[in-house]
């Protein structure tokens, strides 16, 4: 090993393989920072892969996919969208502190936590390498399925504050996450028939909808851009701010190696994705750190800290079973094993022998891309910044022309946009009623994994899954830090008792990071409603309903489906109805709960306290609200219709120009050079490039084949 | 005037939406959307039979007999007129995401493609994801020709078989110009038992109990040749779940499952310890794996043989049920099919299939495959349809147990 290592130091300190790297990771950092921009950026280099020498192919491919993290924190702070699937947890905190004008502490914190999660990633990944078979082998189905019944636990925890909503919502996901063809039973399910439903409902459309969307349709009716005050002390603050950030870091050190911690261990457990380490790591971090239940959500900097340092360190724990086993834990990382095999490296345990030498060079570009990325965001943070005070009618148009391309990549096909569209809107309604958005994120995410491997080890350990070591572990470190929950909240609770009447909030922030939001007192409970109000129908009303019948059909659906001439006349059998099953249940049970302390209680007149900053509050009258929401929603519509209708390389450069020349009010020359931006983007990156199948608009039959991109 | 210019604005908006919606309109009265026919008129045959159920994929098929397979092909004979392809480009649209192993194996014979077409022309490789590649299918195959671009699709092997067997909605391989295979190889699945819970097969088939066996989904060709031994007898439980044959590799390493059928000879190569005790080989379907007939010189195994033989020298199996399974191999032998939409002038179809052919058949190729764990073996676009049709040649009985062996949806 020490003569591989020497080998491998002494390649990656070339001129060629340094360049290769810094190359691969200022792509990583700016596609991280395109939403939807990782993936069609990575499959540009399988594309060059063919007879590159591994030694400068490899370093490049760390430095594109390892990067990508660190860079989509930019969106997520400043747009409250993830630039990618690893970004969705810095959102909760992120955005709310790029609204309260501390976008600079947030970034660099976030870029800093990012460095050191990746480093960490990485020694460990240098660690294990003697050992690395026998480690993975230690976990197997059993284990997965128990970590991700802990991870789905964190739905309790993002529901704080709506506890019925969030399970309601969290039941909604999983019920999601089961439509599609099951490969188990070899049934598809709830597809309708529908062969773009063959592969389930794409996790990209349902995180751009739910969270970025709303933001923009926010933005538009508030015709207030993300932070307000004056941009002229923005590069002050800025500057001061990533001072900020970075110490903020250093003064939660444990709190960043735990999180990294967790990383590096769910990035080993092959097929389980690196979206549920940043969530296991938020949740964990709000639950122990001082204050946290009362101060995430709303702009505490240690929910950046948390998901950031875990989401970099999954690269070098996912590396363990994509090289060593051929077995990749995300998209990115499927990627880069397709291209290990263009190269002629088959993974396995030749990368631990014969190739030891470029796995070791894998290791070394991963702390080097980590730092790179780190100072390149880092110089840049007080300019990224800026972002937050751009106009909302400049900034939407050219946000949401991203977001669809960005959606459109999930499945290439259409309907991505309509599934965006249609979590848009609910994801708009949520923000406005105060509905907590994370549960169904996770939930989509999480539920597949989660009845897929009780599947198998429900078939091969039978009960005996429980008396598994490493399950035992799981579930003891679980339950370990439920009780220190309890115990940290009782301690809180009783400060706050012994203060007067405060809210715990204000307790938490006093007892939490010095960067804690200033939280308002909880308002007064208001009168109880007389019982024919509580009959009257309400937007949420309607919404649980709606909820309701849904959850019914598939609880139909998942016992009866062929006996009610479904189906073409087969009942789903147990593994194919288990999940619908449960979650229907659950979610009935959870809407009739929610009924009855409605009848009891009363609709709720005072804002919900969620983790979501909720809808900007406008004094402007209420005509030109209204004229600016259905600008907001009729454009947002439009857009979709028209892309089927005439496609997106018609669509899209036509919708930038007018938006920004009418609504924007920018000169038309400025509107046309961002149209332009925009042809180019379509027409030779995705065109030519990327080669992206571009779906046949509808009335594709009377458009040129020039402008269709053919 | 600032409150005028947007009004202003707006109502230019309004006029060119205007404009465009009339014009839309007026172009749609006056085109004719219908694509110009191809040079060669071929008889298809009839689409499948529309059924009274509710919208799903895969309806049963309405009678016991596939659907014949037309082939809507030049004669095999034609000379090939010279087509040259510079300045076109020629797409290979893969029916899975980027990275997997169907998209790195359409990228490295794009490689080669490229060579081997006159004129180099410019060969991409495009990524449709969906049903098992048949969102990819149905984008390309009737796609209309254009004169700067040639179109190929990549499909996996059990859709056309699931099409020919049960029938799918919106897709009739008849339907499809097949350009060829180029991993046909006689199938050399193998089945081994972790040593610890069986160390021979009269052990794995005496033990009383059955063996949890990994399995991905129900519809390929593990699944069907593993439900086959089921049927007949073999002690084994399908655990179906896994992602692929490297996560059931891993699943048979850790312990988690006692019987995997991925032990052939190029991931054995990739997990060393197999040979080296800590898995049994039981079976293989046709073809027997190199460490094995290795192993066996040695005087270990010497009980391995094609399950076929086992089933009916041990567990009695029907001669039916055998002649199921052999012809169900025959079929599977291959996994990537390359097709051409049916409107490819045939020069084109025919300049295509020569140099697929030349490809597949080169030393560079195959060297370059076989050192990535590729399978190579060429069976022409002529043959490969010659293979579909035949399924239809087969008993009514034969073709049940071979539909049995797909689920009933």
């Amino acid at each position: 090993m020490l003569e591989a290592t020497g080998v491998a130091l002494s390649h990656i300190a070339s001129w060629q393989v340094l360049l290769a790297l810094a190359g691969g990771t200022i792509v990583g950092v700016l596609s991280g920072a395109l939403p939807g921009g990782a993936v069609p950026t990575l499959v540009v280099l399988l594309g060059f892969a063919y007879g590159m020498d591994p030694f400068i192919a490899l370093p490049l491919a760390i430095g594109m996919v390892a990067t990508v993290p660190t860079g989509d924190t930019l969106p997520a702070v400043l747009l409250g969208m993830p630039g990618s699937t690893s970004g969705q947890a810095t959102i909760l905190d992120g955005n709310p502190m790029a609204k309260q004008g501390r976008a600079g502490v947030a970034l660099s914190a976030a870029y800093f936590a990012s460095m050191i999660g990746g480093v960490v990633g990485a020694a460990f990944l240098f660690a294990t390498i003697p050992i690395a078979r026998p480690v993975v082998n230690t976990f197997g189905a059993a284990e997965f399925f128990m970590l991700g019944m802990v991870a789905i636990a964190v739905v309790g925890v993002v529901s704080s504050g709506a506890l019925l909503r969030g399970l309601m919502v969290g039941a909604i996901g999983l019920l999601i996450s089961t439509i599609g063809f099951d490969a188990g039973s070899g049934i598809p399910r709830s597809t309708f028939g529908i062969d773009y439903l063959w592969n389930g409902v794409h996790i990209v459309p349902v995180v751009i909808g739910l969270f970025a969307l709303p933001e923009f349709i926010d933005m538009v009716i508030s015709d207030l851009p993300i932070a307000r005050g004056r941009s002229s002390d923005l590069m002050k603050q800025a500057s001061s701010g990533r001072r900020e950030g970075m110490i903020e870091v250093l003064h939660n050190w444990p709190l960043v190696f735990r999180s990294a911690g967790l990383g590096v261990f769910v990035g080993l457990l092959p097929g389980i994705g690196g979206s549920l380490a940043q969530w296991l790591a938020y949740a964990s971090a709000r639950q122990t750190v001082r204050g946290g239940t009362s101060t995430f959500g709303r702009g505490d900097v240690r929910g950046v800290i948390a998901p950031e340092s875990a989401n970099n360190a999954v690269d070098g724990g996912s590396l363990v079973p994509t090289l060593f086993f051929g077995v990749p834990g995300s998209v990115g990382m499927a990627i880069f094993l397709g291209f290990l095999v263009i190269l002629g490296l088959q993974p396995g345990p030749a990368m631990l022998d014969e190739h030891l030498d470029l796995t070791l060079t894998i290791v070394f570009a991963l702390v080097l891309a980590n730092v790179f990325a780190t100072s390149l965001a880092l110089s840049f943070t007080p300019w990224l910044a800026k972002i937050a005070f751009v106009r909302p009618n400049v900034l939407v148009p050219l946000a949401f022309a991203i977001l669809s391309l960005a959606a459109f990549q999930a499945n290439f096909q259409i309907a991505d946009l309509f599934v965006m569209l249609t979590f848009g809107f609910l994801g708009f309604f949520m923000k406005t009623y105060g509905w907590p958005r994370p549960p169904i994120i996770i939930a989509v995410v999480l539920g597949g994994i989660v009845d897929k491997f009780y599947g198998i080890a429900s078939q091969t350990y039978g009960w005996g899954m429980f008396g598994r070591i490493p399950v035992l572990a799981i579930l003891t470190i679980a339950i370990a830090t439920g009780a220190y929950t309890v115990y940290v909240q009782r301690k809180v609770t009783r400060q706050a008792s012994a203060v007067g009447d405060v809210d715990d909030a204000q307790a938490g922030a006093q007892e939490g990071s010095s960067s804690a939001s200033v939280i308002s007192p909880r308002p007064a409970a208001p009168a109880k409603p007389p019982f024919t109000a509580r009959l009257r129908p309400t937007a949420n009303g309607v919404f649980v309903t709606i909820a309701g019948l849904g959850f019914f059909y598939f609880f139909v659906i998942s016992q009866w489906c062929g006996s009610i001439g479904f189906c073409q006349g087969n009942d789903w059998p147990l593994t194919a109805s288990r999940l619908p099953f449960l979650a229907s249940v659950a979610g009935l049970i959870v809407v009739s709960l929610y009924a009855l302390v409605h009848l009891i209680q009363g609709p709720s007149t005072r804002k919900q306290k969620i983790m979501d900053i909720g809808r900007t509050e406008t004094t402007d009258p209420r005509s030109a609200v209204l004229r600016r929401t259905a600008k907001a929603v009729g454009s947002t519509i439009g857009f979709v219709v028209f892309i089927w209708l005439l496609g997106f390389q018609i669509t899209i450069p036509l919708y930038i120009f007018f938006y920004l020349w009418v609504f924007g009010r920018t000169r038309w020359w400025q509107a046309l050079i961002g149209s332009m931006l925009f042809v180019a983007v379509l027409y030779i990156f995705f065109g030519n490039i990327v080669h992206v199948t571009w779906p046949d608009p509808v009335l594709g039959a009377i458009i040129p084949d020039i402008l269709k991109g053919e | 005037m600032r409150k005028i210019l947007p009004n202003l604005r707006l109502g230019v908006v309004a006029v060119v939406v205007a404009i465009a919606a009339l014009s839309v309109i007026l172009a749609s009265c006056g085109s004719d959307p219908t694509p110009t026919p191809r040079p060669t008129a071929t008889p298809v045959p009839p689409a499948a039979t529309p059924t009274a159920l509710p919208p799903g994929v895969t309806p049963p098929a309405p009678t016991a007999t596939p659907r014949p397979t037309a082939t809507p092909l030049p004669a095999p004979t034609a000379t090939p007129a010279p087509v040259d392809f510079a300045g076109k480009t020629v797409r290979i649209t893969v029916g899975y995401s980027p990275g997997g192993g169907f998209d790195t194996f359409a990228r490295i014979f794009a490689v080669h493609l490229k060579d081997a077409l006159p004129g180099k022309p410019s060969v991409v490789v495009a990524n449709l994801p969906g049903a098992n590649t048949l969102v990819a299918a149905k984008s390309v195959i009737d796609k209309k020709y254009s004169e700067k671009s040639v179109d190929i699709v990549l499909v996996i092997a059990t859709l056309i078989q699931s099409a020919i067997l049960q029938g799918i909605e919106g897709f009739d391989p008849s339907d499809v110009t097949y350009l060829g295979v180029p991993d046909f190889t006689p199938s050399d699945q193998t089945w081994c038992v972790r040593s610890t819970v069986a160390s021979s097969l009269d052990e794995f088939l005496d033990a009383g109990r059955t063996f949890t066996l990994g399995q991905i989904g129900q519809v390929d060709t593990y699944a069907t040749t593993s439900k086959w031994a089921v049927q007949v007898g073999f002690p084994l439980e399908q655990v179906f779940g896994y992602s692929g044959t490297s996560d059931m590799n891993a699943a048979f390493n850790r312990k988690e499952i006692e019987v995997t059928a991925t032990c052939r000879e190029s991931e054995a190569r990739l997990n060393p310890e197999w040979a080296g005790g800590f898995a049994t080989p039981l079976f293989y379907t046709k073809v027997e794996s190199p460490w094995i007939t290795k192993g066996k010189a040695e005087g270990k195994w010497p009980w391995v043989d094609s399950y076929m033989n086992i089933a009916k020298d041990r567990l009695n199996a029907t001669q039916t049920e055998v002649d199921a399974i052999s012809a169900l191999l025959d079929i599977s032998s291959a996994s990537r099919v390359f097709a051409m939409p049916t409107k490819t002038p045939d020069p084109i179809i025919l300049a295509m299939r020569k140099a697929f052919a030349e490809v597949v058949g080169s030393d560079a190729f195959i060297a370059d495959m076989e050192s990535r764990g590729y399978d190579v073996g060429l069976k022409t676009g002529e043959e490969y349809s010659e293979i579909i049709e035949g399924v239809a040649k087969l008993p009514t009985d034969t073709l049940n147990v071979i539909k049995g062996l797909f689920p009933a949806n």
